[in-house]
């Protein structure tokens, strides 16, 4: 084949690519355009319209069957689901609403494993087998169909919100929900039906992708992560946007891979970090994003839970049980679960990290393992060519993160909300890239192996009971500091910020440097994680600085509480112990992890300190804080919720 | 170095009807495979127990229980308890009944490493066996080390055996370096000099294309060229496109999972597979089932192939059949693999203590369902035949098996020992 022949092929496996992409995205786009709820379901919607294509085609054999009936299915399923979970939760804040999708995600593929399996093979349509020729040029008769039909999707999309009553009020209400509900209009009921044809587009490009791909239950991750930066990149809401962006980053890679392929799997997040740097509110944005961003990132809880001094009675007492419990399980011949709560402990200290920017500072940061990996692996390399002393890890990765984050702060805190997520998720996939690529250094995707044992003011620290400890020591400094640099006029501008920014700038605040310092604190501590867990592994592998180790950390933070410091580092232990036990016992934990995720999202959203809170409010005044702050019943549904009062000012 | 080829032909044929009988009804050794002494749980879930009360040798399992290979995963556990079973009625190891209890890993590997320390530390267990990802196996041998407790892995990373190589550890497959200098005779020999390799980048694709260009290093043969994927790729257009462009004799891919399946997918839509010869080391149960007919014509390694004319492979499959009614797969087979070579370690040695047992390992051989086992002593390298097979349909599994084509040593193929970067 010559030259110009391959190039043409090549630029079509692009464009067919790209419009795959496009229409996962197109559908993310039109949910997050109306809705302001960015799905993490939607890949999952994707997978599982290829599963129910697999057992339409098994039942009929026919293709065309399956590609009708799986999107309506999946259309009715959805239908479902939205009114029975985020139907209640559009006035909550961004974080929520991202964990609630996290959770029906996990509810989906698993529940779709159990059902169907784990793996399932789908045959490319027999009337679409093999390749066609034109010119000099053979090219598959599917990969053909996939682009028409994308295109078709694609047009009748567009003419839908475009020609249509319905296309009207979404796009309307998109631009203005407020305005639209005041002209009378359910707009919750087109966002049912906008969440619907959403996810009928995701299934419609599952059945699609299934002659093509692997159909497993992980397919929708790999191609949500791309279908996000799709929609970012072409501008929110932009479906014109979503169309070049699918096509660009579909021919980019593919051209990119073939003619440039020392910097194959770095395409996509290149592109996206390059584009929202240049032009921050992508490629086909029409709006303001400053205006946009703040009102996605706005926190305002409407009671205060205060983080608790490591002076309190209660901090005390709760680190005196935890420094007896060593003894006790050595006591029953068991070192084992000393080793677990280490991981808990430095799974605590991940979630404090992220609750220092998200709840105390109401950035989104997706960036956080990032930190918590690069301190892992700075300590690993340390161990394994300079030194494996615990202090030096500290004085040197520790610094390293704060550095690293300070600069993730410098080139992405203008953004919030969603942005402020993707951004930084592109980061951390870019570093995760890295770890993977650069062998050399990294020891690619097997890791860092067989790092010594460390030592802490030159005694070896082999010990799992002692390792604790240090561990347990760790943390309590660790949050001691935090909880008393957020206690000084420092804590309290921050504070101003999450609950105000533009009014803290009129006081006169560079509220840009606060919150970068904020980030680089946050980072900081999330290299002490780091640090913790290298010093307690023998192995630091990729998997520390994959995104989902973020997402984990956001479940956490809910979990114990968001922005009380201390709920996210209950929260996080308690996450990781879950995780564990629940993993032993059943087959799909997944789906009750899933379960769990969004029962405390829709009924606690202030985590499990405000069963503490109102625990205590009940059997008495005595067990608060003097000032009654953490004794206080009240509501709790909703108690934090997306406060747009500063930008309709 | 002399190397030794048996050539078998047709096995898959004749396999598919000598096993009519069991796969559907259950016939076969039946009676052997009911079960007298064992307590198993029923279920598949982890930290699940089969045990045999009384003073018993304790295994601790770990299973990839996580998508897309749970299903696999699951044959797995299956491997292991009827392994159990059968040894328990046979009067156990060494008279001592045997307790298995079941772990999940999650198919991540700090979660391994966690399940690893739960079963050792709090378990005492006196063998571990499984974590079938090489991240997690690597993470957990240094581990089984420090605290003296055999582990036996069916993962084939080619580290396990070199730099990252323990007295503790026994890998039970052979890697994917030695497993691709075996296939490649064949692949000249069939399909010609010409040829391209594609891997996926991370340790074990680079282990293959390391493997291959070493067997290709004092032959007549043309690489074209090496490409390169990401590891989390799932579109090979465009490097479908440069091989059927480039027009080589064979295609060698160090590609393996949900990502050969997508490969296989795309190459069977542009005529790829009828134009150019694919290879490559990796061909699991998970893999055949999903790429479907599309797999059909590559030529790989048979891990296993419940057809393999052998009375072990008999036995084995029909004991699997009669207690599950279905067929074994590869990780069934590692699994019941793996615990008769325990049993004939701790038979050897007289006792389960570490020092004794792994001095065993590195001595005895298994005849397995596959053939002849047994490990290298110098690195523990894991010493079978090299089944290369071309696959085919097979109408009881619901997806293609591997056809033998010839039958290769694997000792002659290995690094030397002093090369093989095993410091131990």
């Amino acid at each position: 084949m010559s030259f110009s022949n391959l190039f043409v092929v090549q630029l079509l496996n692009g464009v067919a690519l790209g419009l795959l992409y496009v229409l996962v995205a197109s559908g993310l786009s039109v949910i997050f355009g109306v809705s302001g709820i960015l799905n993490f379901a939607h890949g999952s919607l994707y997978m599982l319209g290829a599963y129910l294509g697999v057992v339409v085609m098994g039942a009929t054999g026919n293709f065309w069957l399956a590609l009708l009936l799986a999107p309506l299915l999946v259309g009715a399923a959805s239908g479902v689901i939205e009114r029975l979970t985020l139907h209640h939760l559009y006035d909550r804040p961004v974080a929520y609403q991202l964990l609630l999708t996290f959770g029906l995600s996990l509810m989906i593929i698993e529940g779709t494993g159990a059902v169907f399996g784990s793996q399932r093979a789908f045959p490319t349509p027999e009337a679409l087998a093999g390749p066609i020729q034109f010119g000099g040029i053979f090219y598959p008769k599917y990969r053909l169909f996939v682009i028409g039909a994308s295109i078709l999707v694609s047009i009748g999309i567009w003419a839908f919100f475009r020609y249509t009553d319905f296309g009207l009020v979404v796009r309307a209400g998109s631009q203005n929900r407020e305005m639209v509900k005041s002209l009378g209009i359910d707009v919750s009921r087109y966002f049912t039906l906008v969440f619907v044809l959403g996810s009928v587009l995701a299934a419609v490009a599952g059945v699609l992708a299934a002659p093509l791909f692997a159909v497993n239950t992980n397919m929708g991750n790999e191609i949500l992560l791309v279908s996000f930066i799709v929609v970012i990149l072409g501008g929110l809401g932009s479906f014109r946007g979503s169309v070049i962006a699918g096509l660009l980053i579909g021919v980019t890679t593919t051209l990119g891979e073939t003619y440039v392929p020392q910097l194959t799997g770095f395409y996509i997040y290149g592109i996206l970090l390059g584009t929202l740097l240049l032009r921050p509110q992508g490629l086909f944005g029409q709006y303001d994003l400053a205006k946009v961003a703040s009102k996605a990132s706005k926190i305002s809880y409407q009671r205060r839970i205060d983080p608790v001094p490591i002076r309190d009675r209660r901090a005390l007492a709760a680190v005196a049980v935890m420094a007896l419990i060593p003894i006790i399980a050595v006591g029953v011949g068991s070192a084992y679960y000393v080793g677990v709560l280490s991981i808990m402990l430095v799974w605590g200290l991940i979630a404090l990290s992220l609750d220092l920017a998200l709840g105390r500072l109401g950035l989104l940061s997706f960036g956080h393992a990032a930190f918590f990996g690069l301190g892992a692996y700075a300590t690993g390399l340390l161990f394994l060519n300079a030194t494996n002393s615990l202090l030096v890890a500290l004085l040197v990765a520790v610094p390293l993160t704060v550095a690293v984050a300070w600069l993730v702060g410098a080139v992405s805190i203008r953004f919030a909300g969603v942005f402020f997520a993707m951004v930084t998720l592109a980061i951390t996939q870019l570093f995760y890239q890295l770890s993977v690529t650069w062998t050399d250094l990294t020891g690619g995707s097997d890791g860092l192996t067989a790092l010594p044992s460390p030592t802490l003011l030159g005694v070896t620290v082999d010990s799992t009971v002692v390792f604790y400890y240090i561990t347990l020591a760790s943390v309590v400094v660790t949050y001691g500091l935090v909880v008393r640099m957020l206690d000084s006029p420092f804590g309290r501008v921050i504070e101003a910020i999450r609950e105000g920014e533009r009014r803290t700038s009129f006081l006169g605040y560079d509220t840009s440097v606060y919150k970068r310092r904020t980030l680089a604190l946050s980072g900081g501590v999330a290299g002490v994680a780091g640090v913790l867990y290298a010093g307690s592994q023998s192995v630091v592998t990729p998997n520390v600085l994959h995104w989902t180790i973020s997402g984990d950390a956001l479940f956490s933070v809910i979990l114990g509480g968001m922005g009380t410091l201390f709920g996210p580092l209950i929260g996080g232990g308690i996450y990781a112990g879950m995780q564990l036990l629940l993993s032993s016992y059943i087959d799909s934990w997944r789906f009750v992890l899933g379960l769990l995720l969004v029962l405390t999202v829709m009924f606690a959203p202030r985590g499990l300190v405000s069963v503490y809170s109102k625990l205590a409010g009940f059997v008495g005044p005595r067990f608060g804080r003097p000032d009654g702050s953490a004794g206080e019943g009240g509501p709790s549904v909703p108690e934090a919720s997306a406060n747009a009062s500063e930008e309709n000012r | 170095m002399r190397r030794r080829e048996v050539i078998k032909t047709g096995v898959c044929a004749t396999g598919l009807l000598g096993l009519a009988g069991c796969s559907g009804g259950g016939t076969g050794t039946e009676g052997e495979s009911t079960s007298q002494s064992r307590t198993t749980t029923g279920g598949s879930a982890g930290s699940q127990t089969s045990s045999a009360g009384g003073d018993a040798i304790k295994i601790g399992t770990l299973h990839a229980l996580a998508p897309p290979v749970i299903d696999a995963a699951k044959q797995e556990q299956r491997g292991v308890k009827l392994a159990v079973n059968r040894i328990n009625e046979a009067g156990g190891i060494d008279g001592q009944q045997v307790e298995v209890i079941h772990e999940n890993t999650n198919a991540n590997p700090k979660t391994a490493l966690e399940k690893a320390q739960r079963l050792i530390e709090n378990e005492n267990v006196d063998l571990l066996y499984g974590a079938n990802l090489s991240p997690s196996a690597l993470r957990i041998a240094p581990y089984t080390n420090e605290e003296n407790t055999p582990y036996l892995t069916p993962v084939s990373s080619t580290a396990l055996a070199g730099e990252a190589c323990q007295q503790s550890t026994f890998p039970t497959n052979i890697d994917p370096t030695t497993r691709s200098k075996a296939i490649v005779p064949t692949m000249l020999e069939r399909s010609g000099s010409q040829g391209w390799i594609h891997i996926l980048d991370f340790a074990w694709g680079h282990d293959v294309r390391d493997g291959v260009q070493a067997a290709l290093a004092d032959r007549d043969a043309e690489v074209l060229d090496v490409t390169t994927s990401a590891l989390d790729a799932t579109d090979f257009s465009n490097v479908v496109s440069q091989i059927s462009s480039a027009d080589p004799d064979w295609a060698y891919l160090g590609v393996a999972g949900g990502a050969l399946v997508g490969f296989l997918k795309q190459a069977q839509q542009f005529g790829l597979a009828e134009q150019v010869d694919l290879y490559g080391p990796a061909s699991s149960q998970p893999t055949r089932q999903g790429a479907g007919g599309a797999i059909e014509g590559y030529v790989s390694q048979a891990r296993f192939t419940p057809f393999y004319d052998s009375a072990e492979n008999d036995q084995f499959v029909s004991s699997f059949a009669a207690e599950y009614d279905s067929l074994p797969n590869d990780y069934a087979k590692d699994a019941w693999e793996a615990l008769h070579l325990y049993k004939a370690a701790v038979e050897e040695a007289g006792t389960t203590s570490f020092g004794d047992v792994t001095a065993a390992l590195e001595s005895v051989q298994v005849v397995g369902p596959m053939g002849e086992v047994s490990f290298r002593e110098c690195d523990h390298s894991c010493q079978r035949p090299v089944h290369v097979a071309e696959m085919v349909a097979s109408e009881e599994y619901g997806y293609p098996c591997g056809d033998i084509i010839t039958t290769l040593d694997s000792e002659s193929k290995m690094v030397p020992c002093e090369e093989s970067g095993c410091s131990r």
